[in-house]
């Protein structure tokens, strides 16, 4: 049996070259988003990429099903959109529905990371007691003295002065229709800290400072293509506690006179805001990555609200 | 006067040299580390600067692999159907109109630490192979480096074998002999020299009439792989301008060692299967066979570097100014896949291994600078030949980690506006799939592996097959751990002047 000839040889390698040939720009254009039309023509298109933790929930977009996350891909891409907006929503059973309206534009991707709320949240009463209590008197339940801890621990007081950085590819900053703002430098505290990204809160607001590169800022703290160190993300001196929402640091728990709220940096509309429990004067404090101890006067319960 | 006489024909490295040689090939040695690390670190800098030009090579480069990967596989496929025809052939009856009588076949096996037991069983399968045994001529090759071991182990072999064959001689390569290196060039070298002074030079036997095959001491050579080698060789034109070259298998231990030894040295043999279809692209590599007046001709093995089984053909493709070839052969011998005492140790091995293969990297030196010397040799074959050696050692460092680990780089590197591209989200989907339907030619790969196999001993259970199959889902990391990193590695040290000795693979089995 002879070797192949090197004449056959020269036809498989010439194949391959053309193959090659053929198959670059049918592969790079379709990596670029361009695909091809129904009239056959090329269009440009970009996507949206949307990401959760939790396997199952549905993702609406213009009130069409268009992906659902599973255990193995909880961040879906949804490629060949058009340039345009769009109205994304996030479903997940028994959760409050995050809703978006999201701009696609060519060749870019635009995000999303949705937070779900149980619609209904379950409380749960610490008592300070275990068993029956005569005339005052008991074992305090430990999870009472647990509780009891989290509100005696201080929360952090240091001052700084910060300075505003502005990343600007281009020069022209338009806010328009935002929420966010750019705010001045004064003196402000630094309430809570997750990765690079702070909360600071001043006489009239609550910031958010990011204090990493900015040429990876999160997207939340860029607006049409210019990233700030600082947004502005409540402005009200009502509040009383804020915290960050669980492993979430683009969304942030806060209490107020009225009750505990939730809500998310990404100022793009509809914010999605959510009165979590009703109350007056409650203080509140995240624990277990589940769920918030709720300090209503002298008395304490959970609440389970993802 | 004949390039093999000139200055140039033997170097093994820079140092030996002078002037503006010494610059030239300490140049060439930097060449191919050279191009591997640029090739890296111009990926990272693009990743981080132009991170869209970055991810379109990447996926430029990802469909070149996949185009490649089927390409060769093609290759790989009709050679498997090549050499499973080669040895279903009656060899014996082939060789009959040929005039063959007079050959003599002188197997050279050097050793150095290895087990006696492991050194019977070599020779007792050539006195298994379908040949005259009185026309072979044996020559076992201790190290004096091992003492008085070299010498009993020698001389007990010798006694049990030596009646069975026309003749036997034992060697003991003399230590720290001026210009050589220690390793396997210079005992085959000196094993090979002795046999000429004391048995063809006495006998009187030409030198024209003998093959001298040079068998890694682990070698068990099939029934026919004599008389195949013998029908090549008198049905080849120019037949003194050829070396002959089997298919290495690893198949001596294969059911004792682990998958990861299973796999690269599987991937071994099927890249020699590759490169048997493409005989152009071929050199000589471990166990192989050329005719003793062309090994005499061109000084026999270099004994100053490590790749002498490769080198021995660049060495005679210069001496004949391009005038010569590797025949492969499609017949295989085979040989021990990594095993040693201990998993860990075995995974040491076998990067130690690759090491000292891919440092035959030290053959673009020597390329590159004796075709600027001769000038005999016509330039295409220079300039092709050139390319080839290059391309092959750059390919064997960079390709896999460009493909499994520098992929990614641009959505690390690449920064924010690239991360927000679609490009960015659909280079890992696209590289994904690029490598799926390039790895779906594994399934290839297992069958063929399957099909070379040896029987399965008593002791192992049936369902062992099963993770014959399954472990070619280690490849991706076989490839860049005991592939890349191990090229890289010898092409580093080539680069910077740290020279590899010649390390002995430790010859372990736990089936003797």
């Amino acid at each position: 049996m002879q070797p192949m000839s090197y004449r056959r040889r020269m036809v498989f390698f010439i194949s391959f070259v053309l193959l090659f040939i053929v198959l670059i720009p049918v592969v790079l254009l379709y990596s670029l988003g361009y695909r091809l039309g129904k009239d056959l023509s090329i269009a440009k298109t970009g996507g949206i990429f949307i990401s959760y933790g939790k396997a199952g929930a549905s993702i609406y977009v213009d009130n069409v099903l268009k992906e659902q996350t599973s255990l193995f891909q909880r961040g879906k891409f949804l490629e060949n959109m058009k340039a345009g907006d769009y109205n994304v929503r996030f479903d997940l059973d028994g959760y409050i529905s995050w809703n978006k309206i999201i701009t696609v534009e060519d060749a870019k991707v635009a995000e999303g990371y949705p937070y779900l709320i149980k619609k209904e949240i379950s409380t749960t009463s610490i008592l300070k007691y275990d068993g029956v209590i005569e005339e005052g008197e008991g074992i305090v339940n430990e999870d009472f003295a647990k509780a009891d801890a989290l509100f005696e621990a201080p929360t952090t007081t240091v001052s700084t002065k910060y300075k505003i950085k502005v990343h600007a590819p281009t020069s022209t900053i338009a806010y328009t229709g935002s929420s966010t703002t750019i705010v001045s430098a004064p003196t402000s505290t630094i309430i809570a800290t997750k990765g690079d990204i702070q909360l600071l809160k001043t006489e009239t607001s609550i910031d958010a400072y990011y204090t990493g590169d900015l040429n990876a800022a999160p997207f939340t703290f860029c607006l049409q293509k210019v990233c700030l160190n600082e947004i502005r993300l409540l402005a009200t001196s009502s509040i009383s506690h804020v915290e960050f929402l669980f492993n979430r640091n683009d969304v942030i728990l806060y209490s107020t006179k009225d009750g505990i709220y939730v809500t998310e940096f990404d100022a793009r509309s509809p914010r999605n805001t959510h009165k979590l429990i009703n109350g007056n004067n409650l203080d509140f404090r995240t624990f277990d990555g589940t769920h918030i101890v709720v300090k209503d006067g002298t008395e304490y319960y959970n609440a389970e609200i993802i | 006067m004949s390039y093999k006489d000139s200055p140039y024909f033997h170097v093994g490295r820079a140092s030996d040299l002078t002037g503006k040689d010494r610059i030239l090939y300490r140049f060439f040695e930097m060449v191919p580390g050279i191009l591997a690390w640029g090739t890296i670190l111009l990926t990272v800098i693009l990743s981080r600067f132009v991170p869209t030009e970055a991810a379109i090579f990447i996926i430029i480069f990802d469909l070149y692999w996949l185009l490649k990967t089927v390409y060769l596989s093609i290759h790989l496929r009709q050679n498997w159907k090549r050499t499973k025809h080669n040895m279903s052939l009656d060899w014996i009856e082939m060789l009959k109109p040929l005039k063959h009588q007079d050959l003599w076949h002188m197997v050279i096996l050097p050793f150095y630490d290895e087990s006696e037991e492991i050194i019977t069983k070599s020779i007792a399968a050539l006195l298994k192979a379908r040949v005259n045994h009185k026309q072979m001529i044996i020559v076992l090759g201790g190290e004096e480096r091992k003492g008085i071991y070299a010498t009993e182990v020698a001389n007990s072999v010798k006694a049990k074998f030596e009646k069975e064959f026309g003749h036997f001689i034992t060697t003991i390569h003399p230590k720290d002999t001026p210009g050589e290196m220690p390793g396997k060039g210079s005992n085959i070298t000196y094993a090979a020299k002795e046999a000429r002074v004391k048995i063809l030079d006495v006998h009187k036997i030409a030198y024209e009439h003998v093959m001298v095959s040079a068998l890694d001491i682990d070698t068990i050579v099939y029934k026919d792989y004599f008389a195949c080698v013998a029908w090549h060789f008198y049905t080849a034109e120019d037949r003194y301008n050829a070396s002959y070259q089997p298919v290495p298998f690893f198949n001596n231990n294969m059911w004792d060692a682990p998958a990861l030894s299973r796999v690269v040295a599987s991937s071994g043999t099927f890249w020699q299967m590759v490169q048997q279809e493409r005989p152009e692209k071929l050199a000589t590599f471990s166990s192989h066979s050329i005719p003793f007046k062309t090994l005499h001709d061109v000084g026999y093995w270099q004994v100053n570097m490590v790749s002498e089984d490769s080198r021995i053909f660049w060495n005679a493709f210069v001496a004949h100014n391009g005038n010569y070839r590797v025949i492969p052969l499609s017949y295989p011998v085979s040989m021990d896949a990594n095993l040693a005492s201990s998993f860990w140790k075995t995974l040491i091995n076998i990067y130690k291994q690759q090491r000292r293969w891919a440092w035959g990297s030290e053959n673009v030196p020597y390329i590159l600078f004796n075709f600027i010397k001769n000038k005999e040799i016509p330039l295409k074959k220079r300039l092709r030949a050139s390319f080839i050696q290059l391309e092959g050692f750059w390919s064997l460092a960079t390709n896999p980690i460009l493909i499994f680990l520098l992929g990614w780089l641009p959505l690390i590197l690449g920064g924010k506006a690239f991360n927000s591209s679609v490009l960015s989200y659909n280079l890992p989907f696209i590289t994904r799939n690029l490598m799926i339907l390039a790895m779906s030619g594994l399934v290839v790969s297992s069958m063929i592996f399957l099909s070379f196999l040896p029987e399965r001993p008593e002791r192992f259970s049936k369902y062992r097959k099963l993770y014959m199959i399954i472990q070619w889902l280690l490849v991706p990391f076989t490839i860049v751990v005991f592939g890349a990193f191990p090229g890289l590695d010898a092409e580093t040290r080539l680069m910077i002047g740290r020279h590899l000795g010649f390390w002995v693979t430790p010859k372990h089995r736990k089936s003797v």
